[in-house]
């Protein structure tokens, strides 16, 4: 089903790409429905659901009801972005701009089949928002393709945590995940993105992000991903105005046939912006993770920072890590650390000393390995990423 | 009778190192292991412990009696043997509270982890990666995660090098008070005011003077060191 037209522009441009690939429906650019899917489906009476955009946000009302009247107070909205553009004109402003429809079809099929779903987080300029905005986003029935379009919109000045769930239950079969997040940050705004993944093998996940930082403005994110997923590819690109300051920090547990992409850059377009883009990545079983990593400098002193660390578990996982610098002006300063390897005989050696079993000791530095000490993250946050952070290491141990 | 080593032949790499070493630290004993770099002490308490690249090739050491010989590093651990390491690995994103955390689970709750952590001063540093430590920071949190195993015999491995005086006189009130608790400390030292300190608190049974591999000289305390003065050995046998 063609989902509701928000914005003629961008729903002709999406559907030009759609046509130019000769893309009529949902199901042909999914790489779990093919025919076969299609025709079992078919003989099961299911293939309607095949076509069918929808996604499920657990919790949404307990969420709502404890925050709610706490955000409508301070002139916050979370909301449906359907609901959204319906009710607020001013976010046609948003509207597929800092991502452009036609990015690829998987933007223009959120466009044309995503019926609006996904979310906006508004924070009126100078709000500081006390407690952290949680979005949950699940996807639990085999055939279910998740369309989402999100916009995060704060103000000048404003400051907020938002931590995202997004993931498939367990035995939800072949499901996708395609979201569409547009981030806007005014002058001084300061944004912390936590976001947590947890797929399943039949999953397929194609985010895409594009933040816009104003003058001053901070973006501080958190991303981890773990489990078997068929395919993740995710695109992220940040546009840094003057001063503004970017930290992004990927953890990715990777498994059984995983096939992992990551695609992250940062544009240094303002003089005196700068960008730390951290990434681990740990490889297991047959999985296979390609990790890119950019920042252009594009106006002087500019300061950009690239660590990736990689580490495969077992002979058959592949982890390529690709850090790119690039400069357009004079007194940029960037750099760049990456590096694959294995985990310290001594280290372990040392923590056998202390009496712990191999096994002990192997998650206490996956657990190491996986840290990333991220600056500026409420305490709260920093204790529930610990706890994620435990439990995997002691999992992936062995 | 805690620690015994009968007649110990130790190699390193497969090159030999400690030649007939035989010594015993009782419980509520420290013993102070001393000598010149490359003298072999270091790689005695390693082979002691178990650690890779280190065999104990002749010889038997004996915890209550019992062998250790032929039981793994983490065995030994759990038997009562405790390492105390001069050069802790810098474990990128570690913490002790993940290693505390650790070893809780397998000895239960430690009641006396604050108490020993106010000691050594170290409360604060529990969180932050073991890794961004500074030298002094790292020794004495080193002790703290030793003790954290409840071990019936410490082997503290210039647990004073590289430390601040300050540091030095926190360090040597824990080893103090754990001898005093009926821990036995086998420990390796080079400093010459260290040893000074733990003579002067009366908690030294014995110095042993490693040389070569071999322990030239050994008995009370007061008494090794003057005969090391005497002859003049005292910057040789490692004091600085």
């Amino acid at each position: 089903m063609v989902a509701k037209v928000f914005s003629a522009e961008a729903r002709e441009r999406a559907l030009r790409l759609l046509r130019s690939r000769g893309i009529t429906s949902v199901s042909k650019v999914l790489r779990g429905f093919d025919e076969k899917a299609v025709e079992a489906a078919k003989r099961l009476g299911l293939d309607s659901a095949l076509n069918q955009a929808s996604y499920v946000q657990v919790n949404e009302e307990i969420v709502k009801t404890l925050m709610e009247r706490r955000l409508r107070d301070l002139g916050v909205i979370v909301a449906p972005l359907g609901e959204a553009l319906e009710k607020h004109s001013w976010l046609q402003e948003y509207y597929w701009r800092a991502l452009p429809v036609d990015n690829d079809v998987y933007t223009a099929l959120v466009e044309v089949y995503g019926e609006g779903k996904g979310y906006l987080v508004y924070v009126p300029p100078g709000v500081k928002v006390p407690q952290p905005i949680y979005v949950c986003l699940l996807v639990t029935a085999s055939g279910e393709t998740q369309l989402l379009h999100n916009i995060i919109v704060l103000g000048d000045g404003a400051e907020a945590t938002i931590i995202t769930g997004c993931g498939a239950s367990h035995g939800a079969g072949r499901v996708a995940h395609i979201g569409a997040t547009e981030t806007y940050l005014g002058k001084r705004a300061s944004l912390n993105y936590v976001m947590i993944h947890s797929w399943t093998r039949g999953s397929e996940v194609r985010p895409r992000t594009a933040i816009i930082l104003e003058e001053g403005a901070r973006y501080t994110e958190y991303y981890m991903s773990y489990g078997g997923v068929g395919i993740l590819e995710s695109r992220v690109v940040a546009r840094q105005e003057k001063g503004s300051r970017l930290y992004s920090a990927s953890v990715i547990l990777a498994e059984e046939e995983t096939n992992y992409t990551l695609d992250t850059r940062a544009l240094l377009l303002g003089e005196e912006s700068s960008a730390e883009l951290v990434s681990r990545i740990i490889g297991k079983e047959d999985s296979k993770a390609v990790n890119r990593v950019a920042i252009e400098a594009w106006a002087p002193r500019t300061r950009g920072h690239i660590e990736c660390q990689a580490l495969p578990l077992g002979d058959r996982a592949v982890v390529e890590t690709v850090p790119v610098l690039r400069s357009y002006a004079r007194g940029a300063e960037l750099s760049h650390e990456a590096a694959i390897g294995k985990l310290n005989e001594d280290e372990l050696a040392y923590l056998m000393a202390r009496g712990l079993d191999e096994e002990q000791a192997r998650a206490i530095l996956l657990r190491g390995f996986i840290h990333v000490d991220i600056p500026g993250l409420p305490a709260p946050i920093k204790r529930l990423i610990s706890s994620v952070e435990k439990t995997l290491a002691e999992k992936h141990a062995l | 009778m805690v620690l015994e080593l009968r007649n110990v032949f130790v190699e390193a790499s497969g090159r030999p190192v400690v030649r007939g070493v035989s010594l015993r630290v009782e419980s509520s004993e420290l013993q102070v292991l001393m000598g010149p770099n490359g003298a072999g002490k270091s790689s005695l308490l390693s082979a002691l412990m178990g650690l890779p690249g280190y065999r104990v090739v002749k010889g038997e050491v004996l915890l209550d009696g019992q062998r250790l010989n032929d039981l793994t590093l983490y065995e030994r651990a759990r038997r009562g043997l405790g390492l105390g390491f001069q050069t802790p690995p810098r474990m990128k994103g570690v913490t002790a509270r993940c290693i505390l955390e650790a070893l809780e689970k397998i000895h239960g709750p430690w009641r006396d982890l604050r108490r020993y952590a106010r000691l050594l001063g170290v409360e604060d540093l529990l969180d932050k990666p073991l890794g961004s430590l500074s030298g002094g920071e790292r020794k004495r949190v080193e002790l703290l995660l030793v003790l954290a195993q409840r071990p019936r015999v410490m082997l503290l491995d210039e647990p004073d090098s590289g430390v601040d005086i300050d540091s030095l006189g926190l360090i040597a009130d824990v080893v103090e008070e754990s001898v005093r608790r009926g821990i036995g400390v086998l420990l390796v030292t080079h400093t010459t005011h260290f040893l000074e300190e733990l003579v002067g608190r009366g908690i030294v049974s014995g110095i042993n003077v490693m040389i070569d591999g071999v322990i030239r000289l050994s008995g009370e305390p007061r008494r090794v060191l003057q005969l090391l003065e005497e002859r003049g050995l005292r910057g040789a046998a490692g004091g600085a």
